[in-house]
């Protein structure tokens, strides 16, 4: 019930926005894709994403409607905001400095470090 | 969305929520089935993978309202348990009324008093100038504040002021005699209301041509003087009345709401008119030491910067202002704020009032405490259930919060109403000499403060038994009695009981003490017999007794007939009471060798010290043979008799001029003689 995410603080909510940005989408999608994409090395617990895909809406990074879904069911589906797309785009190049960072260490061999 | 939107939107977005919810759980049911899962196993590995409910409490958390929502939540619930437990509640709420109405009553007497400023604009300009007498504040003379008026550069106005108190006679407009009648009021300088900065709402002020030696008699008076004996009527400014025989003319009438600090019972004012050209002449009255001067400082001038200039004054004596030795300002000069003036002899007694009704207020509190600390014992089941169910430990905590608030909510609408009786009662009790009592009222100040301590009171009262009622294991707590938890509860309450012991001794003795000195004070011999003393102040009025021999008739005979009064065993006139604070009728008498007063002295009629019951050490009393024609006698007090004579004899002496005296033991802060009328 209370399990953690194993992902790093603050991923959740970019991996939520990049999702996002292909299409307004609902959560269960959203959930779905998160782990066929991540081939399910990433384990989103359940419980998480709804209280994340709810802060970024009331932060405004999200917007939402209801729609019908192809079966003919009503669903909250969440789309990107203008803001909620610089959010993703400052995030998304941060979190690629911070891996290039994080990778050119890891490969440092043991000499190379002097 | 802003907060106000999520929080009135509450309802749907609760039921969207729920939608939400049972979508996924729904699509995720499906997808399972789709796989070959049993729908029912299928339904409870969806909720099992979700955890709907715990979902649910983390996104309404992330609306960021929820504290407001739990808090309504709260207070609903603290008011049914309140409601369930009336008996604890209406002790709980009736302590609590008590401490906070006595701390509301007498807070809402002392904060006029020592933390509003007083109702005048830029009152911290304003500033109370005293001549001093070894270190002690006296009063300035006429020509020192004509001296000071025209030599100092850092006020905007200055001015003296007295006490006056004429009698009215005539009647304004309508029919019939009106009877005469007395008022208090103030002969002042023309300055006086400037110094205030109060302009008068009808007519005008006075103007420096008012103070003129023997000018136009002008008169300003008070808005209730002039609604209950001139109707309001407007025209009444430019008529004359007749004041002790003369005639005046008013020029104006002061605003409603004009509070006189100064002289709260003056309801008139006139120019005093002393006569500037007096200054060679010390024995004229405008060197009598009898006048008040107030000053409102210019913009930008502290009270340090016009001390230092009225004291550079002081010490440069300049040929155009003669100075006599009474008058030197050799001792410097005070310079006071005004609101210090007004509250100097109250405040510490005020402020002691005040601590001793917080004590009562803290002892209030840590009563209430540990009842609520008993009511957490028993409630221990309560709170270990909802644990169990759930409920983080910040959020039993806020819930005992909530309650401990109510209930202090609950004590502090009472204590208003406890307070409001309290300011009446106080008001009806209060001492003489209390500054600003047309000020006291429970006003919206009054009120902030009644919030904010019934605010801090339901905190304090109630986080202690929160945070011990919702300590450690509660889940033990479901086994009634646990061991663990109560010891660290009850030393918790013997501390509460220690404190509140302190508390109360505090009080007790303090109380004590003040009772000891009372004692003491009546215990005090005053060198006369206040019992079966009656007193009372006598004035004449008009031209009617301009000539000496027809005041002193008048008094002789209102003498007699106060003698023949059944019941009155002995009367006497006297210009001055012991212990009354006047000053007005007391004169300072020099010895031949003398420096400045050596002994203040007041006039008594023959009878005097067998009426007040004052005892005779040596020599005689006055009798009816000290008349103005005999030779001058005067009773000295034996405390000057032992400073001014010692090891000798007074009564076989003479004092300047030639006055024969005897010694009564009089026990006062001046000292008392006497001279026939």
């Amino acid at each position: 019930m209370a399990a953690k995410s194993d992902l790093p603080q603050g991923t959740l909510d970019l991996l939520i926005l990049k999702v996002v940005a292909l299409g307004p989408v609902h959560g269960y999608a959203i959930a779905q894709r998160l782990q066929q994409v991540s081939r399910d090395v990433v384990q989103v617990p359940q419980g998480s994403l709804y209280p994340a895909l709810h802060r970024l809406e009331f932060r405004g990074l999200l917007a939402a409607d209801w729609k019908e879904t192809e079966t003919g069911r009503e669903a909250k589906f969440y789309r990107l905001t203008r803001k909620g797309k610089a959010q993703l785009e400052s995030e998304a190049a941060s979190w690629q400095r911070l891996t290039e960072a994080v990778g050119l260490i890891l490969k440092l061999s043991e000499g190379g470090a002097q | 969305m802003t907060w106000w939107h999520r929080l009135s939107r509450r309802d749907q977005m609760e039921e969207q929520l729920e939608k939400e919810m049972r979508f996924h759980l729904d699509q995720q049911t499906a997808d399972l089935v789709a796989r070959g899962q049993d729908p029912k196993e299928a339904r409870r590995q969806a909720r099992l993978a979700l955890g709907p409910e715990q979902v649910k409490e983390d996104c309404r958390d992330a609306r960021g309202t929820r504290w407001i929502e739990d808090l309504w939540q709260d207070f609903r619930y603290a008011v049914r348990t309140l409601r369930q437990r009336a008996g604890f509640t209406a002790v709980g709420a009736l302590t609590l009324a008590l401490g906070i109405g006595a701390s509301t009553a007498i807070f809402s007497v002392v904060n006029p008093i020592l933390f509003e400023t007083l109702p005048y604009p830029h009152a911290g300009r304003i500033a109370m100038i005293w001549d001093s007498f070894q270190g002690v504040r006296c009063d300035v003379t006429f020509h020192t504040y004509r001296e000071l008026a025209a030599r100092s550069r850092d006020f905007d106005a200055l001015a003296v002021m007295e006490a006056w108190q004429p009698t009215l006679i005539g009647r304004f407009g309508g029919t019939g005699a009106a009877p005469p009648e007395r008022f208090d009021g103030q002969s002042v300088s023309s300055g006086y209301f400037r110094a205030l900065g109060v302009a008068s709402a009808l007519g005008r002020d006075f103007q420096p041509d008012d103070d003129r030696f023997r000018g136009p008699h002008v008169a300003i008076l008070s808005d209730a003087l002039w609604r209950r004996r001139f109707g309001g009527d407007s025209a009444v400014v430019g008529r004359q009345i007749t004041l002790d025989g003369d005639l005046y003319t008013v020029i104006g009438v002061m605003p409603r709401g004009f509070e006189n600090v100064l002289s709260p019972a003056a309801q008139i004012w006139a120019p005093m008119q002393y006569d500037a050209r007096s200054a060679g002449n010390y024995e004229s009255q405008e060197w009598g030491h009898h006048l008040h001067m107030v000053g409102r400082l210019r913009p930008g001038v502290g009270a340090d910067q016009a001390r230092r200039e009225l004291n550079a004054i002081a010490c440069a004596k300049v040929a155009d202002f003669p100075r006599p030795p009474f008058a030197s300002l050799e001792h410097g000069l005070i310079v006071d704020s005004l609101q210090d003036q007004i509250t100097r002899g109250v405040r510490p007694v005020l402020l002691a009032v005040l601590g001793a009704v917080m004590l009562v207020l803290a002892i209030a509190c840590v009563n209430v405490t540990n009842l609520l600390l008993a009511r957490g014992a028993q409630r221990r089941g309560e709170f270990a259930m909802r644990a169990a169910l759930g409920a983080a430990r910040s959020r039993l905590i806020r819930q005992m919060i909530a309650e401990s608030l109510l209930l202090a909510g609950l004590g502090g609408i009472l204590g208003m109403v406890v307070a409001e009786f309290g300011v009446e009662a106080l008001l009806a009790l209060r001492p003489s000499g209390l500054p600003r009592v047309g000020a006291i009222a429970v006003d919206g100040a009054v009120f902030a403060f009644a919030f904010g301590i019934t605010t801090l009171v339901g905190l304090l009262v109630g986080l202690m038994p929160a945070l011990l009622a919702s300590r450690g294991d509660l889940a033990s707590g479901i086994q009634q009695g646990s061991r663990r938890t109560a010891g660290g509860r009850q030393w918790t309450r013997r501390t509460l009981v220690v404190v509140e012991v302190v508390f109360a001794s505090v009080l007790l003795v303090s109380a004590g003490l003040l009772v000891r000195s009372i004692q003491r004070l009546f215990a005090a011999a005053p060198g006369f017999d206040s019992a079966h003393l009656l007193t009372m102040q006598v004035q004449v009025s008009g031209h009617g007794y301009d000539d000496d021999s027809a005041k002193i008739r008048y008094f002789i005979q209102a003498l007699e007939a106060v003698r023949h009064v059944p019941g009155v065993a002995a009367a006497a006139f006297t210009s001055l009471l012991p212990l009354s604070g006047d000053q007005y009728g007391m004169y300072g008498t020099q010895f031949e060798d003398g420096n400045g007063y050596d002994a203040f002295r007041y006039a008594t009629t023959p009878g005097y010290c067998q009426t007040m019951g004052i005892a005779l050490r040596r020599g005689r009393l006055l009798d009816g043979h000290d008349t103005s024609a005999a030779p001058r006698a005067v009773l000295i007090s034996e405390s000057l008799a032992k400073r001014q004579f010692p090891g000798q004899d007074p009564t076989r002496g003479r004092m300047q001029p030639a006055w024969r005296h005897a010694i009564v033991d009089l026990r006062y802060d001046g000292f008392g003689s006497g001279e026939p009328p």
